[in-house]
């Protein structure tokens, strides 16, 4: 069980073949995997069942069927355990009548941390928020609610913390410090889960990434592995041409090109490389005599990547 | 301890501090000025009756429980829309703590509000009538009201998020029409827990026997009551019960349910 890529061999986090409906929709399917010190990227589409997994793990939402544990124990019916753990949630919950001190300050007291003010003010400082720390969280822009969030997960010094979409609204900037302070955070020993349907963005996180779709567990495995599952998806490609069969038949013979398919003016073309297709296409046009009207990658969306991974269409 | 204290804390700071205080405060004030408009145009006399069958059941039987209902809807469940729960459920507390902090906040926070106007509604019968006696009376049945809504709106506001349009239905047909036409019930009449507390303090010991009251008193108090009998500890006995009722359906609640949707 521990070969797949799914399962880590020190797993903090445990979940085997949970589920989660709501009514008749069916958010999380069957998943097993687990989670150990380091972060690990939750990467899926949105609606792919990140947030309901996360909020399980979290002990916010109980499963359908299945079991999970954290720090060996279930969170659902042990609440010491919250003693370890932090959540920063993607919802834009927060208390805006609290200074932001004040609101890293209640986490810290609702915890049970010895001294809150001294531990609120050292969570403040991690996210870089000190001199805001003072004012209302309604007056806070969409990045500085986040980093606040992030203060607040991280007063109780938790050994296991979930992260939902927690780069959402951050500057440039207020990202590559929030990713430094993950990455330093894992150093330390922690395990850090940390969701996103954004590749490029769970890479720079993460070098474990679970891939989730419809509810279902599409792929596992270091961030290389999935960078390598994607590019190796065939992409759509619409050219409307003047003269489309000629071009459609030129293409053909093309190494970069799958498939061609010409309807009335149009050609769909499935090709591995889009960069090579690009630099050849114009010059190819131009020798053919042939006028490009249009050049539209079709279907590209990172659900449609995630449904060709799980599905294989 | 200083969790339970810190969850009183911010969630006063949620409850009022708002703009619907203001409101809630307006219309916890109307009472008070419905009887200046009446004290100053009437007898002591018709004004001390005009209280007791007009003003008193307006303050326990509408104006406390309405801002109850708005404030105990949202103790909890605020949280849960605002989905700010996570942040109170993910700690290392019980279940029944949390929901034993709100509910004394929650109580605290009506209170405050409606006892003010409470408050001012004494002070106009003590200034149209000349009796201040009756003050301690009337804020004591307000506390005990305020708790017997707000401890039920709480579990309510959590389930569902139009807790506020069937607290008023609750409000209108439980409490207003049903237990008023039959007796039987109306122990049951959270206002009325109020209202015994009230006639057992003004009664004290001289209910029944008819000693020391006046007989004009006494039939002000039955028709207040419809068939409860007056008594300070009985109505604190049943709102406590109820509250405890509250803390403990919430705790299970909250194992129980998801937090979030």
């Amino acid at each position: 069980m521990t070969t797949s890529p799914a399962f880590v061999s020190n797993p903090t986090i445990e979940i085997a073949e949970i589920s989660k409906w709501f009514g008749q929709k069916v958010a999380v399917s069957n998943v097993s995997c687990s989670f150990g010190p380091g972060i690990t990227g939750l990467l899926g589409p949105n609606g792919a069942g990140k947030t309901t997994l996360l909020r399980m793990m979290a002990g916010l939402i109980q499963p359908s069927r299945g079991s999970l544990s954290v720090l060996g124990t279930n969170p659902r019916s042990d609440t010491a355990v919250f003693q370890k753990v932090g959540l920063v949630p993607e919802d834009d919950a927060v208390y805006g009548f609290l200074t932001g001190r004040r609101f890293v300050e209640y986490g810290a007291e609702l915890a049970g941390v010895r001294n809150p003010s001294s531990a609120a003010a050292h969570a403040i400082t991690a996210v870089g928020m000190d001199d805001a720390a003072g004012r209302r969280i309604e007056g806070y822009s969409k990045g500085m609610r986040q980093r606040i969030k992030v203060a607040g997960a991280l007063v109780n010094d938790p050994e296991v913390l979930y992260l939902d979409e927690p780069l959402n609204g951050a500057d440039p900037v207020q990202r590559v410090r929030l990713i430094e302070l993950f990455h330093r955070l894992a150093d330390e020993g922690r395990t850090v889960v940390v969701s996103s349907p954004v590749l490029e963005e769970v890479e720079k996180m993460a070098t474990r990434v679970i891939a989730m779709v419809d509810g279902r567990l599409a792929a596992a495995g270091d961030s290389a592995a999935i960078r390598a599952a994607f590019t190796d998806i065939p992409y759509r490609v619409r050219i409307d041409a003047d003269v489309p069969r000629k071009l459609g038949s030129a293409l053909l013979s093309q190494d970069v090109i799958r498939s061609v398919e010409v309807i009335d003016q149009t050609i769909h073309v499935q090709t591995d490389d889009l960069g090579n297709l690009g630099r050849m296409l114009p010059s190819l046009a131009q020798s053919l005599d042939v006028r490009l009207t249009l050049v539209q990658p079709e279907d590209l969306s990172l659900e449609s990547v995630f449904r060709y991974l799980v599905h294989g269409r | 301890m200083t969790r339970f204290l810190a969850i009183i804390r911010v969630t006063l700071l949620q409850l009022i501090g708002r703009r619907r205080s203001i409101g809630l405060l307006v219309l916890a004030a109307v009472p008070a000025v419905i009887l200046l408009l009446v004290g100053i145009n009437e007898a002591e006399r018709e004004t001390e009756e005009f209280f007791r069958r007009g003003i008193l059941p307006l303050i326990l039987g509408v104006t406390v429980p309405i801002i109850a209902i708005i404030l105990g809807s949202g103790s909890l469940g605020d949280e849960r829309t605002h989905k700010t729960i996570s942040y109170l459920a993910l700690r290392p507390i019980r279940r029944e703590v949390i929901a034993a902090a709100k509910l004394t906040a929650t109580w605290l926070a009506s209170f405050l509000v409606a006892g003010s106007g409470a408050f001012l509604a004494a002070i106009a019968l003590g200034i149209t009538v000349g009796s201040w006696d009756e003050m301690l009376a009337i804020m004591i049945a307000t506390a005990i009201t305020t708790l017997g809504f707000v401890a039920i709106m709480q579990v309510v506001g959590y389930l569902t998020d139009r807790a506020v349009v069937i607290g008023l239905g609750y409000l209108l047909i439980w409490e207003g029409i049903v237990t008023g036409a039959a007796s039987a019930v109306a122990t049951t009449s959270i206002w009325r827990m109020g209202a015994s507390a009230y006639a057992g303090i003004i009664a004290g010991d001289h209910w029944g026997s008819a000693l020391g009251l006046e007989a004009r008193v006494v039939a002000d108090l039955e028709d207040l009551l419809a068939g409860v009998l007056p008594g300070v500890w009985g109505a604190l006995f049943k709102v406590l019960g109820i509250s405890v009722v509250s803390v403990v359906a919430l705790g299970y609640l909250m194992r129980d349910r998801d937090l979030v949707s």
